[in-house]
Order: structure tokens, then C-alpha cells, then sequence
């Protein structure tokens, strides 16, 4: 389980790395960098984000499931993703 | 029924009624916090909802009290059905809308119409409806959505009632972080960092009285629309106008509301701040990210994540048109929200203050949705990787998105009492060398 969530992990940096601009403003989205609070995630990216998930990880994200809690960091929404995927 | 200007006496009896609460505030924040700290924490929250009840019920008529703690027992049980996986929305509905029909029968409001003149009585009802309202859709959404997996009545009692969290539109915070943030500091760390935030609350509350108190005259004054209208004033002097009067806006309601995010902090609950530094912002969308942040992430959960998300997957080559949609839902619903907060403050008889209120909410949410899709679509629009701005465009941004925001406070403002029409399109007209 916890090799799949470091996989997970790595996936989820490498789109938030490629696509947000928080690089732009001196700050390194790492697996801890909070997301929301950051700016890392505006609105635009956070839709695009959330359908990446979808795509690239087979689950659904539901529209309430957007929030502080899930989105808070790579390790929050890896944790997410790895709750809908279930045990592999 | 004839509408009257706001006379002396008015403004007097609202001041008279605002200091009034202010001082009796002030001592329950003072109260409060101490026995709060004193007692041990696990009467603690239930201190802060009964003593916040009390207060507020010594200002309140006893049927509007009833109705509300009636409507409150029914948003609990609704959300404890919810956490059961069972339905609640219907009988908390009911009992909401039969709340709120009674508070809008007229036990609640703020201007009431003597035969004379429009009377202020009755602020602190009025202004804790508005709150009550948003409170309680947000606290049955994240009851729907399990949020508040152990949710008791104290926590319940503390999000409706207790004084820092009934009185700000700042603090219109999620339930679950209001529970999650409390207790992340303990006594003086709390209180140090609460006292902190006070003090920079009022330091900007000086700040907007003494910006009221250099320029009041010259923004937006009779003096200036005088001159306006005989086509004597030019289009610097109008931008100053603009500028500080929307400069004394946000350090009022900074002041204001991080005042109560500052109470909040005395008494345990670790709330985010409600502004993040939105005069810095380089373009609308993200001043609008900054402005007002707990009450957003209340509207983008109930209204623009769902219709964009959806959108999205329905639609993904059609972009523009989707963020023109969602943006418009999540304004819409922005604005009705508003629309019902501003609804209590006007007793029954005074439709014409309503619909004026109504007409004036609806035009500024649409220039917001125009101005924040403007601004997505324009940050979409730029293709490859984010590219780093340079400094003069950083600043640039800046200056534009101040102006757009000081060119849109005009029509907050706009009514038969302060700005007319005419008023509003001569002073855009002037500022744009229309």
C-alpha cells in the first residue's frame, strides 16, 4: 500500500510540478507544500487537476470532495486517490 | 410608500446603537476569554455557546429568539441524520423556512419606515440573520457530505452562537475547520496570537476612519458631483476619488471581520485569516481568490466546482464557455446569498429599499462575473508552460486590477440616496475620458 501511494505521489508531483505556476512566485511544490493555501491550485488547475486524476488513476472525484481537507497536500490527495482505488 | 433621506437623527441612533454594542462586545470578548481559559476544556465549548446565547438573547425580541433556537435544534438534528447516512434536508428545510418566514414577518429588521423617516433599530438581529442564513446552508452541505463526522450539540451551539462566529460575515467559516482549528493553541500562545490579530484589526479600522477623515469630503462628496456635473473635475482627481474610497473599503472590512477572526483566536479557534493581502493582486480573478476567503470557499464548493467539474467532463473542448458558465452560476448564487443577508435588514413595507438593494447586488455580481471570467479566460488564453512575469508587468497587473476593483465600488454605492445613476455614469465617464 505504501509503495503505491509513493507511486501515486510521484505521479501527482510531476503534474502539479509541470503545470501550476506557484514555481513562478519562489515556491517548490513539494509533497507537503499546502496546495490551496500556497496558490498552487487556482481555480482553472484544480478542475484540470481533478480530471487528470480521473484519467490518469481510474476513479471519480466528486465535485464536494474538492476541499481544504483532500486537497491539502500531494500526500492528502494521494491518500484520497489510494482510499478510491482500495487495496491492491 | 414615499422614500426619505437618511437625516441626522438616523445616523445618530445607529452610531448610538453601534457603540452601544460595540462596548457590550467588547466586555463579553473580555469575559469570556477569561473563564473560558479558566475552566477545564471539557466545559469549555459549552461556556462559549451559553454565555454567547445569552448575550445575544439579551438583545433579541423573545419570539425571534425562540424561532431561532427552534430553527438551530432542527439544523442539528438534520445534520445527525446526515451523519447516520440518513435524510435530513426535508425537516431541516421546513423548519428553516418556517424560521425564516417568521424572521422575515417583521421580528427582524433594520430600517424600519415611520411615516417620516427610514428609522434604524434592531442591528443586532438584523446582522446576525444575515449570518445565521449562510451559516446554516454551509453547515448542512458539510453534514451531507460528512464533515462533521462528530459534530455534538456544544459544537453545534458554539458554530451558531457563540459571539465571534454570530456577528462577522468574515467568519462565515466552515464548520469543520471551526472544530478542526480549535485547540491548535493553548491559554497564553492563544491569547497572545489572538490579541495580535485584534490589534491589527483595529489598526485598519483607524486607518479607514483616518482616510474618512483626510478625504472623506472629496470622495464621492456632493462638492465632487457638484463640479462633476458642471464638467470641472478631470479624470486624475477621479481616480484619486475612486482609489481611496476603495482603499477605505477594504481597510473597513479587513477591520472588521479579522476582528472577529481575532476574537475567534482569543477563545481557541485557530481560524485562517479572511484576506490575503488582495491590493497585491495581478489580475481580478486572483483578487478574487483573496477577498473574503472563508465566504468563497463557500460559494466555489456549492456552486463552481460542481457545474465546472461536470462542465468539464461533458464539454472538455469547450473551455471558454465553461468557465463563462460556471463563473456565472457561482456569481449568481454569490448574489443571492447576499441578496437574502441584505433582505433582513429591511422591514415589510420598505420593497422599494429591497428592490433598490436587489437591483444594486445583481448589477455588481454581474461585473465581477464579467471581470473574473475576463480574467480566467485571459490567463487560459496564454499557451505552453506559466511563463514568470517581469517586474513591470507584475506591477502593472497590480495598478489594473486596483482600478478595475476601485471603478466597480461606484455601484455598491449606487442608490437614490448616495450615487444615482447619472452620478455613477458621469464619474466613470470622467475617469475613462468618456
Amino acid at each position: 500500500m505504501t509503495e503505491g501511494v509513493d507511486a501515486l505521489e510521484r505521479a501527482i508531483l510531476g503534474f502539479l510540478q509541470e503545470k501550476s505556476d506557484a514555481a513562478l512566485r519562489g515556491l517548490a511544490v513539494t509533497r507537503e507544500t499546502p496546495l490551496f493555501d500556497s496558490g498552487a491550485l487556482d481555480s482553472l488547475l484544480i478542475i484540470e487537476f481533478a480530471l487528470f486524476l480521473e484519467q490518469r488513476f481510474q476513479v471519480r472525484i466528486e465535485a464536494h470532495e474538492i476541499d481544504r481537507r483532500n486537497f491539502a497536500t500531494v500526500s492528502a490527495v494521494a491518500r484520497l486517490v489510494a482510499a478510491k482505488q482500495g487495496p491492491r | 410608500m414615499r422614500e426619505t433621506p437618511l437625516d441626522a437623527g438616523s445616523v445618530e441612533l445607529v452610531l448610538q446603537s453601534s457603540l452601544e454594542l460595540l462596548g457590550a462586545y467588547a466586555a463579553w470578548v473580555l469575559a469570556a476569554a477569561a473563564v473560558h481559559w479558566l475552566l477545564p476544556p471539557a466545559r469549555r465549548k459549552a461556556w462559549l455557546a451559553l454565555s454567547g446565547a445569552a448575550f445575544l438573547a439579551s438583545w433579541f425580541p423573545a419570539p425571534l429568539a425562540a424561532a431561532l433556537a427552534a430553527s438551530t435544534a432542527a439544523l442539528h438534528a438534520a445534520g445527525a441524520r446526515a451523519r447516520r447516512g440518513k435524510e435530513g434536508w426535508p425537516a431541516a428545510a421546513l423548519a428553516f423556512s418556517a424560521a425564516a418566514a417568521l424572521l422575515l414577518g417583521g421580528r427582524a429588521h433594520f430600517l424600519r419606515y415611520d411615516g417620516t423617516f427610514l428609522v434604524f433599530e434592531d442591528v443586532l438581529p438584523a446582522l446576525f440573520i444575515g449570518i445565521y442564513l449562510k451559516k446554516a446552508a454551509y453547515f448542512l452541505y458539510e453534514a451531507r457530505y460528512g464533515r462533521l463526522p462528530a459534530y455534538g450539540a456544544a459544537d453545534t451551539a458554539v458554530y451558531f452562537f457563540s459571539l465571534p462566529f454570530a456577528l462577522g460575515p468574515g467568519v462565515v467559516a466552515a464548520p469543520s475547520h471551526l472544530q478542526e482549528s480549535y485547540g491548535k493553541r493553548e491559554g497564553r500562545a492563544a491569547a497572545a496570537h489572538g490579541l495580535q490579530t485584534v490589534l491589527d484589526a483595529v489598526l485598519h479600522l483607524a486607518g479607514c476612519w483616518a482616510v474618512f477623515r483626510l478625504f472623506g469630503s472629496f470622495m464621492f462628496g456632493r462638492e465632487l458631483l457638484g463640479r462633476l456635473a458642471q464638467g470641472r473635475v478631470r479624470a486624475p482627481e477621479i481616480w484619486a476619488a475612486l482609489g481611496l474610497a476603495y482603499l477605505s473599503f477594504y481597510l473597513l472590512r479587513y477591520g472588521y471581520e479579522q476582528l472577529c477572526v481575532g476574537t475567534a483566536r482569543l477563545l481557541g479557534f485557530d481560524l485562517r485569516d479572511n484576506y490575503a493581502e488582495p491590493l497585491l493582486a495581478s489580475s481580478y480573478a486572483e483578487h478574487w481568490r483573496r477577498w473574503n476567503v472563508h465566504f468563497r470557499e463557500m460559494v466555489m464548493a456549492f456552486f463552481y466546482y460542481p457545474v465546472m467539474l461536470r462542465l468539464a467532463r461533458a464539454r472538455p473542448s469547450a473551455g471558454a464557455s465553461n468557465i463563462v458558465a460556471a463563473c456565472w452560476t457561482t456569481f449568481f448564487g454569490h448574489g443571492l446569498f447576499v441578496v437574502a443577508a441584505n433582505a433582513v435588514f429591511y422591514s415589510p413595507g420598505s420593497w422599494p429599499g429591497l428592490r433598490d438593494s436587489a437591483c444594486r447586488i445583481a448589477l455588481f455580481e454581474g461585473l465581477q462575473w464579467a471581470l473574473v471570467s475576463g480574467s480566467l479566460l485571459r490567463s487560459r488564453s496564454q499557451p505552453g508552460a506559466p511563463q514568470p512575469a517581469s517586474g513591470l508587468r507584475e506591477a502593472a497587473g497590480i495598478a489594473t486590477t486596483f482600478a478595475l476593483r476601485a471603478a466597480t465600488l461606484p455601484f455598491l454605492a449606487l442608490n437614490r440616496k448616495q450615487l444615482a445613476w447619472s452620478d455613477v455614469a458621469g464619474l466613470l465617464g470622467a475617469a475613462f475620458g468618456l
